[in-house]
């Protein structure tokens, strides 16, 4: 009797250490524990300027806290680390926040720039923390030598402490490769290379899409992946293995699919990509990201049915996510109806998928979403039509780590 | 930490004018001059909140209309920076395109720009600005949802005047002007030449972008930043005819936010009009009737070549014409001692050509409007003249078309018909006190640049609904006063209820006009004025609007909720001292009111002396050198420049001193 006691006792002191939540610090002014996300949503004027907001969203609890902190930019990438440390990267601006998850206080900041770059014009585009304090950052708005920085926490006054040089395409008239999304895998770190020149207030992607690599050893590019598609947009790892992943290319956004988009499979370590697995116009869209949720299940965001103004010019139309399946290379359907602008759709660590959806012109359209946070189960089903309400279009999303 | 030898070295040169003789002078009357702010609520006529301000007082500082009016009862100005610098109005809380600028009672023309830019329009010329608060007469036209600005241009005058001014101040401000007014054989003439410009150079604090880490903060001057305004007034007047010319030329840099390393060094933008007015009196027995005519050519253009941190994405080229033709017809007839009918007629067309000179094949269509209004107005005095009441109704119908590129093929037009009117009463119930209450329906239509956009920063809208609005107030304004002293104070409640309100959104990397649902304002205007004899006068001004969008909506964005703006003028001949207080409560930067531009109080002084022909003046603004702020941020707070609600630095302290001569 004593011994089947004492193992019940065991076995529920192991439940209760698998499932041990983090203890709840006193002062949460957002969120904390299991399913704690923060988001950021803008607010932008006629003139592009405006307002960034941090909020807190914690489905398992119902929980929303708006706007905790409206110091940053209207344009923001989020990520949290394990212990909890919440970056913020302005991409405006040209700075990187570190926060105290629990009190959303900043702890530091620093330039994604110096005085040969400055972070003003840097717009910083992506981050990865390599978890020694060094944080790569790619910069969009830079030249070529300086289109991936290094950021030291230790040194937050230095701005950048290292200038990693990504060579701009032979295609690229500009001289800007226009680094975007990070990815690291055996200690490599894949850059998409967007490589578009702006023609008129127009961009123009004239080759095929890139994905750099670079050394983490030597903090060097070592070479590229070309891709069968131009302007990549997103890549997500298609399984346990960190060296295949899934890559979206999305060409010109404001335009009809036209084959030169889509998903591919690509092999970071042999370098090579299988070409596409879905085209845009498989797609029936341009995509622009892709979360992964399992071997037969993936959300790929889309653009389609550009519109043409009166003064014949062609301006985005709809966006929504669509269900896809890795496995057939086909779509599943609508995980969302259409709205007029689509932020981001993540996969959160509760199995959720997180839609943020704002208006395009922030005017609600007939037959289109309504602005907010949609949160659904990540199962291929169609989302909720009822969004959270965060009072500005949402941005970018992160979830705390359990 | 900010450089003020400049400023020392104005005061030196100031001190030194006073003690030069320059011309020979003819005595003017002698007459005590008329307080620089008055109220015409008390003269005949206006039933609603309305504010005379005299324009003919030249400064430095007064470069324009909107220098003129800042501070005043129910008025909040946004500017981009300092002197010269692009300034749009909102009255009562209102949007900029929803306050009807007329130019001697005729609606200045929105097809260039959409939103006048009050930075432009200069004070030479004038002889007041009127700011009309509540229902303006029907006679403005039925777009006044927000009020109206009314220049009145100067006449000849019956002495001869020749007049001269020239000044300099901080931050390389400059300006000079030639005038002359006179009158022979019932023939008047006014003739005046401007010249306005400033370097905008001063210094402010930048923060580089990162707002928690002061390390890279610094002292930054304010570059590309300057100005040069050149304008005419011509207006030759008798008794039944008036004809004027009136034209500006300016260019300006378009600096930016000026953050270190994104500055806008090149970019400039260039501004013209011409305007030529005329109208014609005429009168058979009791009835009268009056003509005029305006025609009205502008320009804007805006270079941004090297595709700076300034206005839409990317490097662009680009400028508008527009030319405006309009006809106004007014007839007044009587209808026994106490009444009288007004019949009105309007007709203007608009049209507009925007051009892409980086792209040309690129460029916006032009497009043409055609607006029209006939209208009628009933006024009723009662009780022996001591109680008014008008009513008024008018109909103002719009035909727009553009005229696409011919791949495109043709457009149907745009067409809105709009009834509005206005009731209004007045009643001076004492000698000392005088009640007032008006309510208007108001519509104003989308501009050329709203339905059709521009081809490149604005998107085409052709669906567009006008505005509609009810706006009414209730006031009353106590006087009193004898020969040694008087004092007034007018309060007025106002309300505006807005539908299909109208504002610039951002979509995609151009600006997208949108309905975007129902506003409205309410608020408390409440000025006191007191003069002790000629040597003391005191104003007062505060202003609460609570704008809200509808439904359950926070505060409209770039609006204060509250406003105070304290003058005292003391004169003891030849010497006369100012001061001046502005308070702007916060402004909010967003509509979840989230972000917030700080609250700010604001201190200026000035002093003049006359000297038979000659006066100077000296004055300074920002007298306590303000220029950072604690900004609240996250959990802490932070040192930011004080800035306005574009975000553009706003200049410290500065001084401007100018020498009058009238002969």
């Amino acid at each position: 009797m004593l011994t089947r006691i004492s193992h019940l006792v065991l076995a529920a002191a192991a439940v209760a250490g698998c499932h041990s939540a983090k203890p709840v610090p006193a002062d949460v002014r957002g969120c904390w524990g299991d399913g704690c996300a923060i988001v950021t949503t803008s607010h932008y004027n006629p003139d592009f300027t405006g307002v960034g907001t941090i909020n807190a969203v914690q489905m398992s609890l119902n929980k929303v806290v708006k706007g905790i902190d409206s110091s940053v930019d209207p344009d923001t990438a989020l990520d949290i680390s394990a212990d909890d440390k919440l970056y913020v990267l302005n991409r405006g601006n040209g700075s990187l926040r570190r926060y105290d998850l629990a009190k959303l206080a900043v702890e530091l900041e620093i330039a994604t720039g110096t005085a040969d770059a400055p972070n003003t014009l840097s717009f910083p585009f992506a981050m990865w923390r390599k978890g020694d304090g060094k944080i790569y950052v790619t910069l969009a708005g830079n030249d070529a030598a300086h289109a991936v920085g290094v950021l030291d926490e230790a040194q937050p006054n230095a701005g950048v402490v290292k200038y990693i040089e990504v060579p701009a395409a032979a295609t690229d008239s500009d001289g800007r490769p226009e680094a975007a999304q990070l990815y690291a895998c055996q200690n490599h770190l894949y850059v998409t290379v967007q490589d578009y020149t702006i023609v008129g207030r127009d961009a123009v992607y004239n080759g095929a899409g890139r994905i750099a690599v670079i050394d983490l050893a030597q903090d060097k590019v070592t070479g590229f992946i070309a891709l069968s598609g131009r302007n990549p947009a997103g890549l997500a790892a298609e399984g346990s293995d960190c060296n295949k992943v899934l890559v979206v290319t999305s060409s010109k956004l404001t335009s009809e699919p036209d084959g030169t988009a889509g998903v591919e499979r690509v092999d970071l370590a042999a370098r090579t990509s299988s070409g596409f697995i879905a085209t845009d116009s498989a797609l029936a869209g341009r995509p622009y990201d892709i979360a992964v949720v399992s071997s037969t299940l993936a959300y790929i965001p889309v653009y389609f049915d550009p519109q043409t103004g009166l003064d014949g010019k062609v301006y985005l139309g709809s966006a929504k996510v669509l269900a896809w399946n890795p496995s057939t290379g086909s779509a599943i359907g609508d995980a969302t109806g259409k709205a007029g602008s689509l932020s981001f759709a993540k996969v959160g660590l509760d199995h959720k998928l997180y839609v943020g959806i704002g208006t395009f012109g922030g005017m609600a359209e007939p037959g289109k979403l309504a602005q907010g946070l949609y949160v659904g189960p990540a199962d291929g089903t169609p989302l909720p039509t009822t969004p959270i309400d965060l009072g500005d279009t949402p941005s970018a999303i992160a979830f705390q780590q359990p | 930490m900010f450089d003020r030898s400049t400023d020392v070295r104005l005061l030196v040169l100031t001190c030194a004018t006073f003690v030069v003789a320059l011309a020979w002078r003819r005595a003017r009357a002698d007459e005590p001059p008329a307080p620089s702010y008055s109220s015409t609520v008390r003269s005949p006529g206006p039933q609603t909140a309305v504010t005379s301000i005299d324009a003919t007082q030249p400064s430095t500082r007064l470069v324009s209309v909107a220098d003129l009016i800042e501070g005043q009862a129910g008025v909040f100005l946004r500017a981009r920076g300092g002197l010269g610098s692009f300034t749009s109005v909102s009255i009562r809380g209102s949007e900029a395109n929803e306050v009807a600028i007329l130019v001697d009672g005729m609606p200045l023309s929105r097809a260039a720009a959409g939103v006048i830019d009050l930075s432009q329009l200069s004070l030479a010329g004038l002889q007041r600005v009127e700011i009309w608060r509540g229902v303006p007469p029907i006679e403005f036209g039925a777009e006044a949802v927000g009020g109206a600005i009314n220049l009145v241009t100067r006449r000849g005058s019956l002495v001869p005047e020749l007049r001269a001014s020239v000044g300099a101040g901080s931050f390389g401000a400059r300006a000079a002007s030639l005038g002359y007014s006179g009158s022979d054989r019932g023939l008047g003439v006014d003739l005046s030449a401007a010249y306005n410009g400033a370097a905008g150079d001063f210094t402010y604090y930048d923060t580089a972008g990162t707002l928690f880490n002061q390390s890279d903060d610094r002292i930054s001057r304010r570059q590309n930043n300057d100005f040069n305004q050149g304008s005419l007034d011509a207006t030759v007047a008798a008794r039944r005819w008036r004809l004027g010319v009136h034209g500006f030329l300016k260019n300006q840099g378009t600096p930016g936010v000026g953050l270190l390393g994104a500055e806008s060094l090149r970019a400039r933008l260039t501004t013209g009009r011409a305007l030529v007015d005329g109208g014609f009196d005429a009168a058979t027995g009791p009835f009268s009737w009056r003509t005029a005519a305006q025609l009205l050519y502008e320009r804007n253009a805006f270079a941004n070549p090297f595709g700076e941190m300034v206005g839409p994405f990317g490097a662009n080229v680009s400028d508008a014409d527009a030319l405006s033709v309009g006809l106004h017809t007014r007839a007044r007839a009587p209808w026994g001692p106490h009444q009288h009918w007004l019949v009105l007629a309007d007709l203007r067309s608009e049209n507009r050509w925007p051009h892409d000179l980086l792209l040309p094949a690129q460029s916006g269509a032009a497009s043409q409007r055609l607006v029209g209004a006939v209208g009628i107005e009933d006024e009723v005095r009662l009780a022996a003249d001591r109680v008014t009441l008008t009513a008024g109704a008018r109909l103002d119908g719009t035909y727009s078309r553009i005229a696409l590129p011919q791949a495109t093929g043709p457009q149907a037009p745009s067409t809105d018909l709009a009834p509005t009117g206005r009731v209004t009463a007045r009643a001076d119930v004492t000698r000392w006190l005088a009640l007032r209450a008006a309510v208007g329906r108001f519509v104003r239509f989308p501009t050329l640049l709203e339905l059709f956009g521009d081809g490149a920063f604005v998107l085409p809208r052709v669906l567009l609904k006008p505005e509609t609005a009810w706006a009414g107030d209730l006031g009353a304004t106590v006087a009193a006063g004898n020969r040694h002293a008087h004092g007034s104070l007018e309060a007025t409640f106002f309300g505006r209820a807005i539908a299909d309100t109208i504002v610039y959104l951002p979509g995609g990397r151009a600006a997208a006009p949108a309905n975007i649902g129902d506003s409205r304002m309410l608020g408390v205007e409440l000025r006191a004025q007191a003069s002790v004899g000629q040597w003391l006068t005191a104003r007062f001004d505060y202003t609460f609007v609570d704008a809200r969008q509808l439904p359950g909506g926070g505060q409209i964005p770039g609006r204060p909720q509250n406003e105070i703006s304290l003058r005292a003028d003391l004169r003891r001949l030849p010497f006369a001292l100012y001061y001046e207080l502005s308070y702007v409560d916060r402004l909010y930067r967003d509509p979840a009111n989230s972000a917030f531009v700080p609250e700010r109080v604001l201190h200026g002084i000035g002093a003049s002396f006359e000297y038979r022909w000659l006066q100077a003046v000296v004055e300074v603004r920002n007298l306590a050198d303000l220029r950072v702020v604690d900004l609240p941020a996250g959990t802490t707070t932070v040192p930011y420049p004080l800035v306005d609600y574009f975000n553009y630095p706003l200049p410290g302290r500065a001084v401007y001193a100018t020498l009058v001569l009238r002969k």
